[in-house]
């Protein structure tokens, strides 16, 4: 791939659509990260991988091997084959190990929170991290931008390009969502909650067991048609309490040093590349509850299914909240949904997810 | 008086004859008990107060001046929560009302209610997410 290879995409693009920065008000600051991102693929080389996801092929371009090595394994269940024209392409890219400066939105250092600008290309900014992330839909670009590959947070490493992969799939009637996901080619379960609902440790306790392993935290949806549920990280995280219940896989999390959040992440893909499924129909959402001493599933509305997949996933995410209300809502309707009250054993509320994966249990 | 959603900062959507409103700008979620369903819905398409009144007396499940006096406490909620504001609606946010909404709580009729849901907002405080205007960030240099 030549220097500058997005630039001369945008140029050539299959779609016809070739103004990389035709209204300057607008998409200025877009094309100022793509010219640093250029700058960081002349100093350090490029680095393309590819993965198919929801019927999609996206390039993840990174600039040197540095971030290459710490992101690329959440996404590497989906690798395949180098494509000509992908449906999306994102640049990822770090100052400090390809040595180029990348032009900054003002901020303060140490300010929480996030800057997000909505418009024909989206970008966000925490200035507390110096992390840039943007998505240009005409382009079918998307950049992600650290200050130092050195330093990204774990939670960035077990789920990279989360926000460019809301906004991107979003547009091709996807939706990313704050869910656990479960099943089997026949038919799977979201798990849906806050953190600390017990849905990761659930999903996690399906390794091994018959039923595949799609995410523990962030998945891709389809809810036009056949409505699907897509793998999109193969990484999975607990706390000490939860990997104490997971004796078939503890050793996974004691070999690990990545930590997040008092939890620490292992690549479930490497360590357990039997458990990965990519995508299945989704035949119902769960709404786990930590509670009874033995596991109980109850019905509920779609609508109560609702309250725990939306909320998370649109505060999370910025960017066409009415929208991913709408998708959400489409994704729950006419779906069996169901409160699941966790036991003390996270292998008995495994047996009952099989059941509703395998369509066995009405509402 | 009609009123009309608060649009874009509000969201609202009915699953399966159940309604779930998002305010999206604050982070909090709603969902309406009673006859709060049918009363959104019908504010949604137009209908202002006294409209609903009659129509929902009309169900026998209450005297006119109860349902009245439970219609304007419900109004004034919605409102105080800015969920909807004065005004008439045009016809795109008319069609937000279509789709069958449960008549749970008409006859007979049960007020409505307005569930609060706000552990979202918390987490909204602590890490925010500020909207900046797009038409450019950070402004282009001038002469660029």
């Amino acid at each position: 791939m030549s220097p500058s290879a997005d630039v001369a995409r945008a140029h050539t693009d299959a779609h016809g659509i070739v103004d990389p920065g035709g209204d300057a008000s607008r998409g200025w600051f877009f094309d100022a990260l793509l010219d640093a991102s250029s700058r960081a693929e002349r100093s350090a080389g490029l680095r393309e991988r590819f993965l198919r996801v929801a019927g999609f092929t996206v390039a993840l371009r990174f600039r040197g091997p540095a971030l290459e090595e710490i992101l690329w394994s959440a996404f590497a269940h989906l690798a395949c084959e180098q494509v000509a024209s992908p449906d999306l392409a994102i640049a990822f890219w770090d100052d400090s190990s390809t040595g180029i400066v990348t032009p900054e939105p003002p901020g303060s250092p140490g300010r929480v929170g996030l800057d997000f600008v909505d418009g024909p290309v989206r970008l966000a900014w925490e200035p507390s991290r110096r992390a840039l992330s943007g998505y240009d839909p005409a382009r079918r670009l998307g950049l992600v931008r650290f200050p130092d590959a050195s330093n990204v947070e774990a939670w960035e490493r077990s789920a990279p390009a989360r926000r460019v992969l809301h906004w991107w799939a979003a547009d091709h009637g996807c939706q990313l969502v704050h869910a656990s996901a479960v099943g089997t080619p026949d038919g799977g379960v979201l798990l849906a909650g806050r953190g600390g609902s017990g849905k990761s440790t659930t999903a996690l306790a399906c390794i091994g067991s018959g039923l595949g392993y799609a995410a523990d935290d962030y998945c891709l949806v389809s809810p036009g048609g056949e409505r699907r549920v897509h793998s999109l990280y193969g990484t999975g995280k607990a706390d000490a309490g939860s990997i104490e219940r997971l004796p078939g896989i503890r050793s996974a999390f004691e070999r690990s040093t990545l930590r997040v959040a008092g939890k620490t992440v292992i690549g479930v893909a490497q360590e357990f590349p039997a458990a990965m499924i990519a995508s299945m129909p989704l035949r119902a959402v769960v709404v786990p509850r930590l509670g009874a001493s033995t596991p109980r599933l109850s019905p509920i509305a779609p609508v109560a299914a609702l309250r725990a997949l939306a909320p998370s996933t649109m505060m999370q995410l910025p960017g066409d909240r009415a929208g991913t209300l709408d998708r959400l809502a489409r994704l729950v309707r006419g779906l069996p949904c169901f409160e699941l009250e966790l036991g003390a054993d996270p292998a008995d509320a495994v047996l009952l997810l099989a059941g509703v994966a395998r369509g066995e249990v009405a509402p | 008086m009609p009123y009309h959603l608060n649009t874009p900062d509000v969201a609202q959507e009915n699953v399966d004859g159940e309604i779930i409103i998002v305010n999206v700008a604050t982070g909090i979620f709603y969902s309406l008990a009673g006859s709060g369903g049918v009363i959104w819905s019908e504010l949604l398409r137009g209908l202002d107060e006294g409209a609903i009144v009659e129509r929902i007396a009309r169900t026998g499940g209450a005297s006119r001046e109860d349902v009245a006096d439970a219609v304007a406490r419900f109004v004034g909620k919605l409102l105080a929560e800015n969920l909807i504001v004065d005004g008439p609606c045009g016809d795109s946010i008319a069609a937000l009302a279509e789709g069958e909404t449960s008549a749970d709580g008409l006859s007979p009729f049960v007020p409505p209610t307005l569930e609060r849901y706000s552990d979202m907002e918390e987490l909204l405080l602590v890490d925010p997410i500020h909207e900046v205007q797009p038409v450019g960030w950070p402004l282009k240099p001038k002469g660029d």
